[in-house]
């Protein structure tokens, strides 16, 4: 009795609480479209992509001064290259007596050089300086492009232009890739609210459901009490119905707990405070899936997720590359013998990352099929649990009605008709929870196929 | 003769065999004893603390200069700027720096204060656990028992042709269900004592004797929510960190500006000015997740609580039920098959409450955890 007594006092000190976490500062009307937007505000997930873009386009600029660079270099090349021909083949060139030289010897050319000019332009002899720079010109481009390696001036050339290319190539590379991944952390975030969204709302209709549930329990108490009073009840019947309308209470306090924990969520991603009440004002109204899945939804799934999408970024990139080689190949088989292999194995490794790539892709496809049709299938069973349930609580109607009548005519007492209440109010909560879940099957699907969020049965 | 010879030889065979191998010893402990062994295992705490005493004087000694420097002259630093202002800001950058260093070494300390405080939770649930794995071998070896009592003067009544061959084969069937629940228990335990043996670095086949005590469910270490709110948002370690970051890009801008000229600094400016933005975000947005952290942690406890208390409103149902089924089986109002199976509808609330209320501890231990290690300890450090 002592303790039935605690489990009575608690009952009151719960339902106190119960109310006082109600209490909120202020409301703020969300709707999903409301959510989505400040989340995507507050994201640090996207945040932390935009931030890159000062580093991303810093190394676009560097990239492209270095693609400056090489067609300068190109220039400058080509201005030597038909300078060098003229000096090698004849032997009155005045630069003739360069060629053929070691760099030894050249570097102490460079030195004499640098101080005749030093005193031709002291003297104010400009152009005597700009001979001498011209020569000095000459012997550093000779340095460092020497004889040309056995390469034509074509292959030299077209070596210029292929690495020019691919780095081109790979400053769009790197601009993709930074689309593609703040649309990536957007997605992500947008999935993530929506995710969210539905889980609330779900949760809502679920409280409400309990929150009825637990006044029928309390009704048929606060019944089984009078007649616990009158003796037609007894005591171990009564008090272990109390226990039972005290466990109840308990557990529509913790699904109000789990409500407010994922409120809270909601909050931290919106960057909303957390004392503010939400009110959810968004409904969903899911319309039926045809029992046939269309193949368009693969497709619709394939180019929502990013991996995907990435995949075919970078075998767009690896295949633009592949091309720039095949381009320059018939050059290389000029060549000579020593690079010829080292190109050859450029090329190779260059279809192999293709393959790899593809591949890859083959087998994303594969997976994003999978989880399509099992989400479809999922949805399609929940659908038809639906039905069923609908059948279940018409009939749970329909025996509570006549209990109703039955109660006036004296044929079942209070306590039976609160037992029908019971397995009235029981069918409708499994009824909802299967809709609610059905609800969720839908927007599973849904962020499957515009999201790309991996499926997962609840 | 022959008899005596055996029993010597087996005699010597237990000899050698525990000398030669580790024979299953029984260690006792009590819940004190055993949590200063997991403590001292997992860590060197004189070491931790001789550390972190040598580190945050040096860190002390750098957080009182802050407060000092604005009033100190440019003759006070002797370095590579020539006008006072810069060197002031100069030296003020290298204080955060020096701030940085030893703010690390209490978020080290705090972080294994925090690992610490962890594993000690862990042990004293896996001490409940195998507690609780014990308790509920005996329970079921209790109910089995009965079962087979039953079972065996069903069976003499079945010979007897008292009860049909029916009768007798719902008994055998309660009582194979009951052999193997208790076979279950028997092997959770196992499993228990020997995720303890290894928690405590025993052999795996020692026997380990436990100080029986109960749980006690730790009070909550929150009067008032919004004031304990405030209290971490104050002193949260991690905040204080960013607060620290923030207010040394601050000066470092204020450094940079001064050189704005050139273009390496311009770009330096920028990426100041990024992290400067960032920093600031960074702040409000660890303020909004503590708070949001410090409620669903204080949910989880409450809800964790009820839970508890929802399986000991269970297990009163069921301890009165039993009741009502032992008086009514007495009397023979009730058939020893209902009996049994109120005995067992008992246990199975008996393991969910013992199971409830462990989860119940370490969640409020948890978030009081949360609490303290956020607020209280690091604002004595810090002031």
């Amino acid at each position: 009795m002592k303790r039935f007594k605690t489990a009575l006092s608690l009952l009151l000190v719960g339902t106190m609480l119960f109310s006082t976490s109600a209490t909120f500062a202020a409301t703020k009307s969300l709707s999903l479209e409301d959510a989505i937007l400040l989340s995507k505000e507050h994201s640090a997930d996207i945040r932390s992509v935009t931030n890159q873009e000062f580093g991303i386009q810093n190394t676009i600029r560097k990239n492209i001064q270095n693609s400056y660079q090489l067609a300068s270099s190109l220039e400058s090349y080509y201005d030597y290259i038909s300078i060098y021909e003229d000096a090698s083949e004849n032997s009155s060139h005045p630069l003739h007596k360069y060629i053929g030289r070691s760099n030894e010897s050249l570097t102490a050319t460079l030195t004499t050089l640098a101080n005749q000019m030093g005193i031709a332009a002291s003297m104010g002899l400009t152009s005597t300086v700009e001979n001498i720079q011209s020569v000095m010109g000459f012997i550093q481009a000779y340095m460092m492009f020497g004889d040309t390696a056995g390469l034509t001036k074509e292959t030299k050339y077209n070596t210029f232009k292929k690495n020019e290319a691919m780095l081109q190539n790979s400053i769009a590379l790197i601009q993709t890739k930074y689309d593609q991944g703040l649309i990536a952390a957007t997605k992500q975030t947008e999935a993530g609210v929506i995710k969210l969204y539905v889980a609330l709302k779900d949760l809502e209709q679920g409280l409400k459901v309990q929150k009825e549930l637990l006044e029928v329990y309390e009704i048929g108490l606060a019944n089984m009490k009078t007649s616990y009073e009158q003796g037609l009840v007894s005591q171990n019947t009564y008090e272990n119905q109390v226990r039972t309308v005290e466990m109840k209470r308990l557990e529509t306090e913790n699904l109000q707990y789990t409500f407010d924990n994922y409120s809270y969520q909601m909050k931290n991603l919106c960057g909303v405070p957390m004392a503010t009440s939400l009110n959810l004002s968004t409904d969903f109204n899911h319309e039926d899936y045809a029992l046939e899945l269309p193949s368009t939804y693969y497709e619709r799934a394939y180019s929502s997720n990013m991996t995907y999408v990435n995949l075919q970024a970078e075998l767009a990139y690896n295949e633009k590359n592949f091309e720039v080689m095949n381009k320059y190949l018939d050059d290389y088989d000029r060549s000579s013998d020593s690079i010829k292999p080292i190109y050859y194995q450029e090329k190779v490794d260059q279809q192999e990352t293709i393959d790899d790539l593809k591949d890859q892709i083959e087998n994303k496809k594969l997976l994003i099929n999978t989880n399509v049709t099992l989400a479809y299938n999922d949805l399609i069973y929940k659908a038809k649990l639906n039905d069923h349930n609908a059948t279940a609580l018409k009939l749970a109607e329909a025996q509570l009605n006549s209990g109703i009548q039955s109660l006036k005519l004296g044929q079942i007492t209070q306590l039976d008709l609160d037992q029908l209440k019971l397995k009235y109010e029981s069918a409708l909560m499994s009824a909802d929870q299967n809709k609610r879940s059905y609800d969720k099957s839908v927007e599973n699907f849904q962020l499957l196929l515009d999201y790309g969020v991996t499926y997962s049965a609840e | 003769m022959k008899k005596s010879i055996l029993s010597l030889a087996l005699v010597g065979v237990m000899i050698i065999s525990s000398s030669a191998i580790a024979y299953a010893d029984t260690v006792s402990y009590s819940k004190y004893s055993y949590l200063e062994k997991v403590q001292a295992d997992n860590f060197d705490l004189n070491q931790i603390n001789d550390d972190l005493e040598d580190e945050l004087k040096e860190y002390k000694v750098a957080l009182r200069a802050r407060t000092t420097i604005k009033e100190m002259t440019w003759d006070d630093f002797n370095d590579n700027y020539d006008d006072s202002a810069s060197r002031l800001n100069a030296a003020q950058i290298k204080l955060y720096n020096h701030i940085k260093e030893g703010k690390e070494y209490l978020d080290t300390y705090i972080e294994q204060q925090q690992t610490l405080q962890n594993i000690v939770l862990e042990g004293e649930a896996n001490y409940f656990n195998y507690l609780f794995a014990k308790r509920n071998l005996d329970n079921k070896v209790d109910s089995f028992n009965l079962t087979k009592s039953k079972y065996d003067t069903k069976v003499l009544e079945h010979e007897l042709g008292k009860i049909s061959d029916i009768e007798l084969l719902s008994y055998e069937k309660t009582y194979n269900d009951s052999f193997v629940a208790q076979l279950e228990a028997s092997n959770a335990f196992e499993q228990a004592k020997n995720e303890f043996n290894q928690y405590v670095s025993e052999p795996i086949n020692t026997e380990v004797d436990l100080q029986d005590v109960d749980i006690v469910l730790p009070e909550f270490q929150v009067e008032d929510l919004d004031a304990t709110l405030s209290t971490l948002l104050e002193n949260s370690y991690q905040l204080q960190t960013l607060k620290l970051e923030l207010e040394r890009l601050q000066a470092d801008r204020t450094l940079k500006g001064r050189y704005a000229g050139f273009s390496d600094t311009k770009i330096e400016l920028e990426e100041l000015e990024i992290s400067i933005e960032e920093t600031t975000q960074q702040i409000e947005d660890m303020k909004l997740d503590l708070d949001y952290q410090f409620r669903t942690k204080y949910n989880n406890a409450l809800s964790a609580y009820n839970s508890f208390r929802s399986a000991e409103l269970a297990l009163e149902i069921e301890q009165s039920n039993l009741k009502i089924a032992r008086i009514k089986n007495e009397n023979n109002m009730i058939s020893a098959l209902d009996y049994i199976e109120s005995q067992q509808s008992y246990d199975s609330a008996l393991n969910s409450y013992y199971s409830s209320k462990l989860s119940a501890y370490k969640t409020i231990k948890g978030f009081n955890n949360f609490i303290t290690l956020n607020s209280t300890a690091v604002n004595m450090d810090l002031k």
